[in-house]
């Protein structure tokens, strides 16, 4: 502390022209600007190499990727050209497959169904009739946008004797394998009229009605 | 910028070095977008290449797969009912009298379409056009029987969509007289 109270200033003016004395520091400004410079220039010109060599290798990459495909073009048109054609003939496939959509078929129903008559009933009129169902939904907006669904319906009209018979040919069809039929439901309804007096014949009328199953979330 | 000059010359290493840096630095700036741009396009042509690839991958057996199903499309085409011909068609179902020996009364065409099959149905069809057609026939079950299960096995493509099978009524009253009558619907060409 003492030392910064005995500094004196200049007892004599200072003649010294600064810039044109020479440069004594240990490392020259003249250099020290000369380098930053070329150093700033180098990374500019490392930088500019770096990206005009990225540059030309991608456009060489590119050059190959286009020849490839130029090659591969031709045998690549023919390829879509037949996956077209192949999806076309599927399709004509598909429809055929459509067209059979059922799920009974006429005579195998018949022969499941005289399989299942038990031999005290006597049928009289069999009949099969497919219809179409509209779409089962809530709201109206849901009804529109489901389709439109296949239902099958089965009448079957003869006379028992008795109406156990009725009760075990109606359980027969309700655990018959030909009539559980996959997203299908099968109600099994029986009617009976009045029984004759004179012969004791039950005339009666089985009707199986098998309606599209809902699904869990609710479409069909 | 006499400043300036005095500057640059007493500085010429220097001088030279920041121009030549200030243009490599436009130069950075301006061509900085190409390689972007070269990088995108070759992002695109790797996808494009890609999917050749994929494409190629895919087709393996194309050619044989493809010409099965010519043959099938072919073989389908063939067996399809024409619509023009409504005597021969009919003809068809009459010819079932001579293989099965069963009695067919009656087989008339009808004019509507199976709703089923047609534009809005549920199996609605875009490739072929149906023909339904009433068939009545009388015979004992096991010919109404081998009857339906003919029409199945049949050449063409038919399927029988309603049958009522009933007992005989008036002389043919009999236990195993039976009358039958089937909509049967033909898969026909687009008209």
């Amino acid at each position: 502390m003492s030392n910064k109270r005995d500094i004196q200033p200049y007892w004599r003016p200072d003649f010294k022209i600064q810039s044109t004395l020479p440069d004594i520091k240990v490392v020259r400004t003249h250099f020290s600007i000369s380098f930053i410079a070329i150093i700033l220039m180098l990374i500019a010109a490392g930088l500019v190499l770096q990206r005009e060599y990225q540059a030309y290798s991608l456009r060489s990459s590119v050059e190959t990727i286009e020849q490839g495909i130029q090659r591969a073009e031709a045998l690549d048109q023919q390829h879509l050209k037949m996956s077209q054609d192949f999806v076309k003939f599927a399709r004509s496939v598909e429809e055929l497959q459509r067209f059979f959509r059922a799920p009974l078929r006429a005579h195998e129903l018949l022969v499941a169904l005289a399989q299942l008559k038990p031999e005290e009933c006597v049928f009289s009129k069999v009949t099969f009739s497919e219809s179409i169902v509209a779409a089962k939904g809530r709201s109206t907006r849901a009804k529109s946008k489901a389709a439109p669904q296949m239902n099958y319906t089965i009448q079957i009209v003869g006379d028992v004797q008795e109406l156990t018979t009725l009760t075990r040919f109606k359980q027969a069809l309700e655990q018959s394998a030909v009539l559980s039929v996959e997203n299908y439901l099968v109600t099994v309804t029986e009617t009976m009229q009045q029984r004759n007096v004179e012969t004791g014949i039950i005339p009666i009328k089985l009707s199986i009605t098998l309606s599209p199953a809902r699904s869990k979330g609710g479409k069909k | 910028m006499n400043r300036i000059l005095d500057t640059a010359k007493e500085y010429p290493l220097a001088a030279i070095s920041l121009v030549l840096f200030v243009a490599l630095a436009m130069m950075l700036v301006l061509r900085g977008g190409v390689v972007d741009e070269l990088t995108m396009q070759e992002t695109e042509l790797m996808a494009r290449i890609q999917a050749i690839d994929t494409n190629v991958k895919n087709s393996n057996n194309l050619e044989q797969d493809l010409q099965v199903l010519q043959r099938d499309s072919v073989s389908i085409r063939q067996r399809l009912f024409k619509r023009d011909q409504r005597a021969v068609n009919i003809d068809f179902f009459y010819s079932f009298e001579d293989q099965l020996d069963i009695v067919i009364s009656e087989v008339s065409q009808l004019s509507v379409e199976d709703p089923a099959l047609a534009k809005g149905g549920p199996n609605a069809l875009k490739h072929y056009s149906t023909i339904a057609y009433t068939i009545k026939v009388a015979g004992t079950f096991q010919e109404i029987l081998e009857l339906l299960h003919a029409i199945h096995q049949a050449d063409a493509f038919i399927r029988v969509a309603d049958f009522q099978v009933r007992v005989g009524t008036g002389q043919e009253r009999e236990a195993e007289h039976l009358s039958a009558q089937l909509r049967v619907i033909v898969l026909a060409e687009k008209p």
